[in-house]
């Protein structure tokens, strides 16, 4: 009979929602269309030019000079980046913030590695030019025994600015989507439907969770029609269909989760929806929805680990780059979790006291 | 079968409801008489259950009732004052909903819905979204959803409040109908008129408080031999005019309602004159006298000094 009721509830507020097309633009037409629209605009960026990373401890910036130095006229123009250990300089070809990293492990047994991008050959080769000039000139005058460098791939794929897009508006919208469960409670007790149906059998809970039933089932249709639409449509590369899924249903969690908490602070649906539109835009802001991360000052990026939308794009931004499992993006996806149950409950809590008689 | 006893509901340190009792029994329509803000939908709101009582007894059939309770709610009809029906769907949407809620399914639901629209004369229209209904469609359709899972009890919450006379007509039919169906009822309003016409009993609430109870005859009774005076004046109405006429001998009771000056008294042949005489002597000049035989508004006016009407 419970269920029933939610699911009776859940299917009014979609029909509702449909018929009321304004809704309908911000749980579906909008997120996707601005998705393809930023996905066909930028797909064919990438950008990146050549860069490599060095690290070779004490003689990093020596080696960086001699490999400037040494650069062919012909070739292309290298940026040369010096980094403090091997981990830095792997977690940056991994972030794609350089196309490829040589390593210095050991400058006693001349224990050179260098990491390479699949998608970055031009800076793969360059780091292995550089890596044989740094190898000869620790072996000094024996070239003889020079070993061929055995570059380890890191896998990866370029960023797909049309998947980073195809994310970062559908979590832009999902603000507005999810903020609509509460929305409708405040509207219909507004209405004076509220009181009806409470005096009828079914449950203040029952209520509230066919609320919150209806806006996840249009938000995760609106997200999941983006995914396929700007694949299709602007060849956007989002990665494992599985893990952007599981980021999907997350995200959508994490922000229904806080949509229920700041609109709980509201006693008209008007409220609700002002409020809501200021914290999405603050949120989106930081979380990097508006501007890709690259273009963000160091300061506002770290910024971004406080919002569930940045964490978000940043398991969106993985997905789309390592061709990762389901398993690398397990902590992001944790993390919406926590700031669903965390602020889905306060949320909750407080949208009782609408409901409650 | 319905039994409310002491029942009780402040907000603030306003007491919206103060120890209110009254029964409705199987089959009868219970008038609740009050003027705004007497406490009429705070009390329906708490039989109901969706309002909590500071205190008090709501029991139907038995069944205690309260902001609890779930499955004995099924045996309650409300409709509400305000208008709760979904603007953007059509009568017969709304009422499949409202209907799935309450637990109604399939062939019984499609009856049930059919039976209603019948019973508010809305079968024609019952396609059409309820927000381009009139005024009085749209409070008829509000009843419609009241009744649609077959109540024991039936709670109106003045229904007629803002309707045309056609459509209030209609609704007074629909409820004398119902009444006479075997359904309890209870019907809230401020008309004197709508609580004499359609119910078999009649509770008089002001300030939260049940000053009477009883048939019409009976409450009528209560008065004696007491009739009503209305005195029409032309101008000088006042407050002095008033304690003037409240001076008279024989004059129970007198109240100022606009121009018109209402004298309940059980001599009315004998206070006519000196009334008349207080209320010139006090500055008014009088436009006309009438005499009516008591009704509930002079019960009304009879238990609290002023008019039920303000
Ligand atoms: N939610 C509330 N908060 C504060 N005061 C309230 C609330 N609901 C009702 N009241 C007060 O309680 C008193 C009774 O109100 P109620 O609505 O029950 O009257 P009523 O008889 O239904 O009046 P009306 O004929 O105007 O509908 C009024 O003084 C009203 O102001
Ligand atoms: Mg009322």
């Amino acid at each position: 009979m419970m269920l029933r009721q939610i699911l009776d509830v859940a299917w009014l507020d979609l029909v509702r929602r449909i018929r009321n097309r304004s809704a309908f633009v911000v749980g579906f037409a909008g997120p996707v269309g601005l998705a393809v629209l930023f996905g066909l605009m930028l797909s064919g960026g990438g950008g990146g030019g050549v860069s490599v990373g060095v690290a070779a401890g004490p003689a990093t910036e020596e080696f960086i000079a001699r490999a400037t130095a040494n650069a062919p006229d012909d070739g292309p123009e290298v940026r040369y980046e010096a980094f403090a250990d091997e981990a830095s300089a792997r977690r940056a070809v991994d972030d794609d913030e350089v196309g490829a990293a040589v390593v210095l492990r050991d400058p006693v047994a001349v224990d050179l590695v260098v990491f390479t991008r699949t998608d970055r050959p031009i800076s793969a080769a360059v780091a292995e030019a550089v890596g044989n000039g740094v190898q000869d000139s620790l072996l000094g005058e024996t070239p003889a025994t020079s070993r061929p460098l055995e570059p380890e791939a890191l896998g990866g794929r370029e960023l797909s600015l049309a998947a980073y897009y195809g994310a970062a508006m559908p979590l832009l919208f999902l603000f507005f989507t999810t903020s609509l469960a509460a929305q409708s409670l405040l509207a219909e007790r507004e209405d004076g439907t509220l009181a009806r149906l409470l005096s009828t059998s079914i449950s203040p809970a029952a209520l509230v969770a066919g609320k919150v039933l209806a806006v996840f089932v249009l938000s995760v249709a609106g997200f999941a029609a983006a995914w396929v639409v700007t694949t299709v449509m602007a060849d956007a590369a989002w990665g494992a269909p599985a893990g952007v899924i599981v980021l999907i249903l997350a995200s959508v969690a994490a922000l229904a989760g806080i949509a229920t908490f700041v609109a709980s602070f509201a006693s008209t649906a008007r409220q609700a929806e002002t409020l809501s539109s200021v914290v999405a835009f603050g949120l989106a802001l930081l979380g990097g929805n508006l501007v890709s991360p690259g273009a963000m000052p160091d300061r506002l990026r770290q910024l971004r680990r406080l919002t569930p939308n940045g964490w978000a794009l940043d398991g969106f931004v993985q997905l789309s780059t390592d061709s990762a499992s389901v398993g690398s993006i397990a902590v992001v996806a944790a993390v919406l979790l926590v700031f669903a149950v965390g602020f889905g409950a306060a949320g909750l809590a407080r949208v009782q006291r609408v409901v409650a008689p | 079968m319905l039994r409310v006893r002491d029942l009780e509901r402040s907000f603030g340190d306003r007491t919206a409801v103060d120890g209110l009792s009254f029964d409705v029994a199987a089959g009868e329509t219970y008038g609740l008489l009050g003027p705004n803000g007497s406490g009429k939908t705070t009390t329906i709101s708490m039989i109901c259950g969706i309002l909590r009582s500071d205190s008090g007894i709501v029991e139907l059939d038995g069944r205690s009732i309260d902001h609890r309770t779930r499955d004995a709610k099924r045996d309650l009809g409300l409709v509400p004052q305000e208008l709760a029906v979904y603007a953007d769907l059509t009568a017969r949407e709304n009422l499949r909903f409202f209907g799935r809620i309450q637990g109604l399914a399939g062939s019984e639901l499609d009856t049930a819905i059919d039976r209603v629209l019948e019973v508010v004369a809305l079968t024609d229209r019952a396609d059409d979204l309820s927000r381009e209904f009139s005024g009085g469609m749209q409070r008829r359709l509000n009843i419609a959803v009241g009744l649609l899972h077959g109540p024991k009890l039936l709670i109106l919450d003045e229904p007629t409040v803002g309707v045309d006379p056609q459509s209030r007509n209609q609704i007074l039919d629909a409820v004398d109908a119902l009444g006479g169906e075997g359904l309890a009822v209870i019907y809230t309003t401020h008309y004197m008129e709508e609580a004499e016409r359609l119910c078999d009993r009649i509770g008089i609430i002001d300030a939260g408080r049940l000053l009477a109870e009883g048939t019409r005859a009976e409450l009528v009774a209560g008065l004696g031999d007491a009739a009503r005076v209305r005195i029409d004046l032309a101008d000088g109405a006042g407050d002095a005019v008033v304690s003037a006429v409240r001076g008279v001998d024989g004059v129970g009771s007198a109240d100022l309602s606009g121009a018109t000056l209402d004298v309940v008294t059980e001599r009315p042949n004998a206070v006519i004159a000196p009334v008349i005489v207080a209320a010139t002597d006090a500055g008014a000049s009088v436009a006309g006298v009438a005499v009516d035989q008591a009704d509930l508004e002079s019960v009304f006016l009879d238990l609290t000094g002023r008019a039920l009407r303000d």
